[in-house]
């Protein structure tokens, strides 16, 4: 028994010393710990419900919010004791959710959840409106904040919490305290006829090292009708977005922005480095496997490329070299491979 | 997959669908009917129309398409209709052997 | 209260011209009432909801049970699942000339598809065939209800289609089916009285890919199920001739489900649609799990009169002799010569054969005879361009000159392809390549596979699988392969050669087709 306190103490001790962990989803039913110093796996959580999918820390880093078994169940990961508190019953009677979008506020009692209803009558479907809603996450209780075109995948809070931003079709920002979209920066739906639509699918979300939500897009120049690509790169802290054309389209899944805000790093079967400022590709690697996702270490030295394929491939972000492969027990479930925050 | 007992409701009716089979009136497909999208990769071929710009192996992609129910012509969903899947296989790649496919006939 | 009177009257001429008040099949059995009525709520004409409203064909009834089954708790003996599937076939499927339209996909045809409407092609077939939506009829309110079913169904739709507005999009396509698979039709008005064919005698025609063009019949019996027992001989030009015995049944009038086995095929399924006027059935049928295997076919009803089934080899050159066959039912069994025309150019010159069921015939063709289709007669049956009089063989093409096959073998079943090598004819323009050149049909071709260098250094040859001689493309297994960069799969795409010197030729002809090589499907549905 004192053995095991002992021991207890110990991995207490050691995950409280790690400053440089990482969470992500595998399938079938976990959440990996990633110890972003060491190149190993800190620890395995199962969760109740299927293939995680995204992930929220909480400011204070303890726990981690999810959602599972379809995007339908919203679990609340606690990382010291390393198993699920509870699951947050935010489901109306009668009611299917499907869950896309999910942010914490500053103080971590308010989740944000964008949520696709769907009625299930007894001889058929009625589909309401997706929409935004805060849950407290005490009582579980929620709160409609407002509704949404169909197509949100994704949501961010300003730093101010006034507006949240739905990445959707186009960027949506609702003002929380109005209860509406007050603003909307147009992605697909370009007033100019000049201006070639933004495909951009924000899935893959992994932002808290730069503040910068950064998507790839794709678009044909109406002008030249030539195919391009780019970033969509949204500051969450205030909304600002920059669009940063790239050139010829490479088929990307996501990015991930430096902590500095200087370089971007772009995955799918290649990975890119890319030069914020000069607005350039700089170094092109094939990749290990197809990858969706990559987080980069606090210092911007290292890369840790992971979702699809049971690895997590470790790169020096100088020179693209493949440094450690790490394998992981399951397939990450798309989307979320998230940095928490430093202890 | 057939010899493990499957441990919820809904996995059961999804065993007690695949017995059904019913009759004569079957299986009509032989080939996809394209869904090859503008910058994704379909599921058979890249926007080029080759492979070379697919997800590769598929092995890879194949979860990330089920969880979110991204060809459901060509991959059963998590979404919906096939909760439990992947349970017997959690890395597509090692345990492909494992996964069963989905055809009207079985 | 006149007024009232009028306004109530008027209301009731409104509701019948829009088929409000008359919409909807009344489900008369027992069992589905029982079985669906828990969630299907029965009104006083005995409709039920959502079934009353909609019709389809087999295909899309069983699947929307085994939907049932999978999501709603629906639990059904097999027994009473065919039941049903039959009764909601008969009672709420589509009509002979409905079921026409859509019979390429029933069967499994490969075809390039025509969507008549934009809003549809971009909302709809970029998932699933327009086959699959023209094979069901449903009231307006059923086609709207359509949008929050797929939301509802496939959640993450609307970001696979990010690229448009789908739920705007689909507010344009579903009042646009509503309009054009409305559930009462005028061909519902006329046909929906038709009686499946009792037992009887079909000539058939048909083309064996791999194998070739044969004829011959099959015979329906009354089975003690009530469905009924087949058996048919299948005779090829080379005079093989191939038996299969087999079962099915018709569900409703017109859609003909079976499958049987015979010598040179353990487990075949049959899918056949009987026309309007109920004389011909047009299908396939393929081995039971390779529907891109398989024949092509045409059952034609043999009643008291003459008819031709085939004629082969369907192709003569020009100042050949040649023994021909013709096949049919209700053949005089006194023709002589004089009884038979083959067209201007070709003389018969003898009868060595006669029976009801064909004639053979010794012919000779003109050196000067016109090159193309002739018609035929026998006695007084008649076939339009059935025999084709051809100089030479100018090119050959390989066909399909674009597939895809499927890996598998492990888990998956895979999709294989049968390449044929069709000889040509310039025809009589002498102009390669129009519509007037003449196929001449299946000829034996060597086979290679060569490297498509869409992508540089894939080396995909060395992975994709192997083309027989005979021209089947097997391809090679599913999964990872390490030795393959990312290991990937053993995907790719490849060029298939065939080869094939005509007689008395020295330089062979040589030709092409594209195969593309792609990982199995994880999901196959049963109507696609």
């Amino acid at each position: 028994m004192k053995a095991l306190l002992i021991f207890a103490f110990t991995v207490a001790l050691s995950f409280a010393q790690e400053s440089e962990l990482y969470v992500l989803g595998v399938h079938p039913h976990g959440i990996v710990i990633f110890d972003g110093t060491r190149h190993e796996i800190a620890g395995q959580i199962q969760t109740r419900g299927r293939a995680p999918k995204e992930l929220v820390p909480s400011p204070d880093g303890k726990f981690v919010y999810t959602t599972t078994d379809g995007r339908a169940k919203l679990e609340v990961v606690n990382l010291e004791t390393r198993s699920i508190d509870r699951v947050l019953e935010i489901t109306p009677p009668g009611y299917r959710l499907t869950i896309y979008g999910l942010v914490l506020n500053g103080k971590g009692d308010r989740l944000y959840v964008h949520v696709k209803p769907v009625r299930e009558l007894i001889d058929r479907y009625v589909v309401d409106p997706p929409q935004i809603w805060s849950v407290d996450v005490a009582t579980g209780k929620t709160q409609k904040v407002a509704e949404v075109p169909q197509g949100v995948a994704a949501l961010a809070l300003t730093k101010d919490e006034r507006k949240l931003i739905a990445w959707g079709r186009d960027l949506y920002y609702i003002d929380v305290a109005q209860n509406r979209i007050t603003d909307t920066f147009p992605l697909m739906n370009q007033p100019s006829p000049t201006a070639g639509a933004l495909n951009t699918l924000a899935l893959f979300i992994q932002f808290e090292r730069s503040g910068i939500f950064s998507i790839p897009y794709y678009t044909r120049d109406p002008i030249t009708a030539k195919d391009l690509m780019g970033l969509v790169n949204l500051d969450v802290a205030n909304g600002k977005v920059d669009v940063v054309e790239l050139g010829s389209p490479i088929p990307l899944y996501s990015a991930v922005v430096s902590p500095d805000r200087k370089h971007a790093y772009a995955v799918m079967n290649q990975l890119l480095a890319i030069d914020l400022e000069k607005k350039r590709i700089t170094q092109i690697t094939d990749l290990e496997r197809t990858r969706y996702v990559a987080n980069i270490s606090r210092d911007g030295k290292r890369l840790f490329v992971s979702g699809a394929a049971p690895f997590i491939h470790v790169y020096d972000t100088a020179t693209l070299q493949l440094i450690k492969t790490i394998e992981l027990p399951g397939d990450p479930s798309v989307t979320s491979f998230r940095a928490l925050p430093a202890r | 997959m057939n010899h493990v007992k499957p441990v919820n409701r809904k996995a059961r009716m999804v065993e007690r669908a695949a017995k059904h089979g019913a009759g004569d009136v079957k299986a009509l497909q032989s080939l996809p009917l394209g869904c090859s999208l503008i910058f994704d990769p379909g599921w058979e071929t890249d926007a080029a129309g080759g492979v070379s710009g697919l997800c590769q192996p598929v092995e890879a992609d194949l979860y990330g398409c089920y969880d979110d129910c991204w060809w459901p012509a060509q991959v059963p969903d998590q979404l919906t209709n096939y909760l439990s899947w992947s349970d017997s296989c959690a890395a597509a790649e090692r345990d492909w052997r494992k996964l069963d496919l989905i055809y009207p006939d079985r | 209260m006149d007024a009232v009177r009028f306004s109530l009257a008027a209301l009731g001429v409104i509701l019948l011209a829009n088929g409000l008040a008359a919409e909807g099949l009344p489900v008369k059995s027992e069992l589905v009432r029982a079985r669906c009525g828990a969630c299907h709520q029965v009104d006083s004409e005995q409709r039920m909801s959502r079934i009353s409203y909609v019709r389809k064909t087999p295909e899309g009834w069983e699947e929307t049970i085994q939907r049932m089954m999978r999501l709603h708790g629906l639990d059904l003996t097999p027994a009473d699942g065919r039941k049903i599937e039959q009764y909601l076939s008969d009672s709420h499927g589509l009509t002979a000339s409905e079921l026409e339209k859509v019979a390429y996909s029933l069967a499994s045809e490969d075809v390039e598809e025509q969507v008549p409407n934009g809003a549809v092609k971009s909302a709809c077939t970029t998932c699933h065939s327009y086959a699959k939506i023209a094979g069901q009829r449903r009231t307006r309110q059923e086609w709207l209800n359509l949008k929050d079913f797929l939301l509802a169904m496939f959640p993450s739709l609307v970001y696979q289609h990010r690229f448009e507005d789908w739920p705007a999009l689909c507010d344009k396509a579903l009042p646009w089916l509503a309009d054009e698979f409305p559930l009462e039709t005028p061909e519902w008005k006329r046909e929906s009285g038709q009686r499946p064919p009792q037992e009887g005698r079909w000539l058939v025609r048909g083309h064996q890919l791999g194998k070739g063009d044969y004829v011959g019949a099959i015979t329906y019996r009354t089975a003690a199920d009530g469905g009924f027992e087949t058996e048919a001989v299948r005779q090829f030009a080379d005079g093989s001739s191939v038996s299969m015995n087999g079962r099915g049944q018709w569900l409703g009038a017109s859609a003909w489900r079976g499958s049987g086995h015979g010598s040179e095929i353990d487990r075949a399924r049959e899918v056949f649609q009987l026309s309007a006027d109920g004389k011909t059935q047009n299908g396939r049928w393929f081995p039971f799990q390779h529907p891109e295997q398989g024949a092509k076919e045409v059952r034609y009803r043999v009643d008291g009169s003459p008819r031709i089934a085939g004629i082969m080899p369907g192709a003569l050159r020009r100042g050949a002799s040649a023994v021909l066959r013709i096949y049919g039912s209700n053949f005089n069994p006194s023709l002589e010569p004089r009884d038979l025309n083959l067209g201007d150019g070709t003389t018969i010159d003898k009868v060595s054969e006669r029976a009801s069921d064909h004639v053979n015939i010794q012919v000779h063709v003109a050196a000067d005879a016109k090159i193309g289709k002739c018609d035929i007669t026998v006695g007084v049956a008649h076939m339009d361009s059935a025999l084709t009089i051809y100089d030479k063989v100018d090119y050959i093409r390989a066909l399909p000159e674009k597939a895809l096959a499927r890996l598998g073998g492990v888990r998956a079943v895979p999709r294989l392809i049968q390449f044929e090598a069709h000889a040509f004819s310039n025809g009589p323009d002498g102009i390669p390549g129009n519509a007037d050149d003449l196929d001449l049909g299946l000829v034996k071709a060597s086979w290679t596979l060569e490297e498509s260098f869409t992508t540089p250094n894939d080396e995909d040859k060395k992975y994709v699988g192997s083309i027989g001689q005979d021209g089947l493309f097997t391809p090679a297994q599913e999964g990872p392969n390490p030795q393959r960069q990312r290991s990937t799969n053993n995907a790719g795409d490849v060029w298939v050669n065939a080869s094939y010197t005509p007689e008395g030729s020295t330089a062979p002809l040589k030709t092409r087709a594209y195969l593309l090589v792609s990982v199995p499907a994880y999901r196959e549905l049963i109507s696609q």
